[in-house]
């Protein structure tokens, strides 16, 4: 059975890139357009990793990692982080929030696929 | 006789004849001129033979020889046994100079009056010197005085306000009266005048000549401004401090402008990147098209020319605001009925399914603006409504004598009041997830088009709930 991914991201046509990458090659996908529902979709179903894009209105990709570590302590599903920003004040905060790693948006093809591999591996 | 001769020797009467940068003469106990020299010649402009045995009052203007001037002069000199003035005489050619006269007595060895020596200066240049010098300190004063957009005082040696000016009174509040004696720390915040700022300034003022410092000032009814802030040390001609010259700006305003355009500029790049991001990221994906489910080439298609479509609306957008603050956006007004531009509003922007918009009200009635520009706010309203409203929109038209006011209205939820204060700010959004499709601009524009149309466009909770945008213009 191949790993199930959540896509969160409050940009339609964002969700749509990453969720097109990964069914071309053969993930599950389902998509969130914010933390709320993405939360919501979890406790339904525990995604193998989560695709959360960062910078969303209300309830964003922080507070998700957040309420991760404190409703599932031991079952969370794997985290890359998408952001728009590259700076290294992202990149440093993710690790401490609870993420496996860091992806700049756009997503490039490969690299999205090689990251989603190693993080699941 | 030998004394005598000592001052009437050759020699001495050849000195003083020839003296050119004074008139030194005699003139006899009656009052009449009796010698004259090179300079009494060059200052006054009489030749020896007009004035010798003439009374020397005829150097005085009449107005004096009427008040008795020079006759009181000689009453002076032999009361004080010198007399000494500053005034204005006449010379031969009718013009005025201004004189600094000495008119000292001689007397005879027996005690009998021999006359007056009299020893005048021509002052004219001086004078007007001075003349100039005080006029163009009272114009400097006045001018300083009535500047506005700068508070120019003065503060004495250990910071207490001695002068006041227009400007500081607008900046700060307080009257010449009210502040002129009071130490200059009262314009400073609390926690600078604890940390002794103003006296650390004026030392540095006092050791370096000047200070300058961009911080927070306090006005007089309590509220903050930033400022600019220049001390120049003034000194008197020892070198001793006499006070300092304080000049403020407010850059309250230039401040905000600022800030306002930075975060402007960091918005603006992230609007871009967003739909930017897309364009790339579909790019990629066509690149691998031979990859693609079915279909999925067509999606990536589309996906990009949304992106393209967004990149270009933002760009329009942009480009609207700046020539909105430019103001050389082209307006054409005209008198439009109103119903002509709804409906026009209605075909361009359809309600999408599940929403349906009503009109009432007077729509005959004719507005004077740009019907371009005023569709263009309508479909901004009408698609917020669509994006962010409830399912029934009622779009009202009421008009008075005076005003016509246009209100957009829905029975959604309303404008969530945390973003209420900054809802006509540019990219300041409703909080609908996955709603981002917009430039984020659209109200700040529709807010400056109706501005510019001469009419207000504002908001208000909706009755019962959802939101009311009104739009009030002046009626011609």
């Amino acid at each position: 059975m191949m790993p199930y991914v959540l896509v969160v991201d409050d940009e339609p046509d964002s969700r749509l890139l990453a969720q097109m990458i990964l069914r071309s090659n053969g993930y599950e996908v389902a998509e969130a357009p914010g933390g709320e529902p993405a939360l919501e979709l979890i406790e339904e179903r525990m995604p193998d990793l989560l695709l959360l894009d960062i910078r969303m209105p209300r309830v964003d990709g922080w507070s998700v990692l957040e309420q991760l570590r404190r409703d599932h302590p031991t079952d969370r599903p794997k985290v890359i982080v998408l952001s728009a920003h590259s700076e290294g004040k992202v990149a440093g905060r993710i690790t401490k929030a609870g993420a496996e790693a860091f992806l700049t948006k756009p997503v490039a093809w490969d690299e999205l696929l090689t990251t989603v591999a190693e993080v699941l591996a | 006789m030998e004394s005598r001769l000592d001052l009437g020797s050759i020699e001495y009467l050849r000195l003083v004849e020839g003296i050119v940068d004074y008139a030194i003469y005699m003139i006899d106990p009656d009052g009449r001129v009796a010698t004259w020299n090179a300079g009494a010649r060059r200052i006054k402009g009489y030749p020896d033979e007009d004035v010798i045995g003439k009374p020397f009052s005829m150097f005085y203007l009449p107005e004096d020889i009427e008040a008795g001037k020079p006759e009181l002069e000689m009453e002076t000199a032999l009361r004080e046994g010198r007399a000494e003035e500053e005034g204005w005489r006449v010379r031969k050619d009718g013009t005025r100079f201004w004189a600094n006269v000495v008119l000292t007595p001689l007397w005879d060895d027996d005690g009998s009056l021999r006359g007056f020596a009299k020893v005048t200066r021509d002052l004219t240049e001086r004078r007007a010197a001075e003349d100039a010098l005080r006029i163009s300190e009272e114009k400097f004063r006045l001018l300083v005085e009535s500047v506005l957009d700068y508070a120019i005082f003065m503060l004495d040696p250990n910071g207490v306000v001695a002068s006041w000016n227009a400007g500081a009174k607008r900046i700060k509040g307080y009257s010449a009266e009210e502040i002129i004696g009071s130490h200059f720390s009262r314009f400073y915040p609390p926690e600078d005048v604890a940390s002794r700022k103003p006296e650390w300034e004026l030392d540095v003022a006092t050791r370096e000549g000047r200070v300058e410092d961009e911080g927070w000032r306090v006005r007089k009814d309590g509220t903050r401004f930033w400022a600019n802030v220049i001390i120049t040390a003034l000194r008197n001609e020892h070198g001793k401090l006499v006070g300092f010259a304080k000049v403020t700006r407010d850059l309250t305003e230039r401040r905000r402008a600022e800030q306002f355009r930075d975060r402007f500029v960091a918005n603006a790049a992230h609007e871009i990147r967003t739909p930017l991001t897309s364009v790339k990221g579909f790019a990629e994906v066509l690149m691998h098209r031979d990859q693609l489910p079915p279909g999925g080439e067509e999606q990536a298609i589309e996906a990009l020319n949304r992106g393209a479509d967004r990149l270009s609306l933002l760009v329009q957008n942009l480009l609207d605001l700046t020539r909105l603050e430019q103001a050389s956006l082209d307006f054409k007004p005209e008198m439009t009925p109103l119903r002509t531009m709804i409906e026009e509003t209605l075909e361009a922007a359809p309600p999408p399914a599940g929403h349906e918009v009503n009109t009432q009200g007077d729509l005959d009635v004719k507005a004077f603006v740009d019907p371009v520009r005023f569709i263009q706010v309508l479909t901004n309203l009408l698609s917020n409504a669509y994006r962010y409203g409830g399912s029934n929109i009622t779009i009202e038209v009421i008009a008075t004598p005076r005003r016509i006011d246009l209100s957009v209205s829905d029975d959604g939820s309303g404008v969530s009041p945390d973003i209420r204060a900054a809802m006509f700010e540019p990219f300041v959004r409703g909080n609908e997830t996955g709603s981002t499709t917009g430039s984020g601009l659209g109200l700040s524009i529709a807010r400056s088009m109706i501005d510019s149309m001469g009419g207000e466009l504002t908001y208000e909770p909706g009755d019962p709930t959802g939101s009311r945008f009104l739009i009030s213009l002046p009626r011609r």
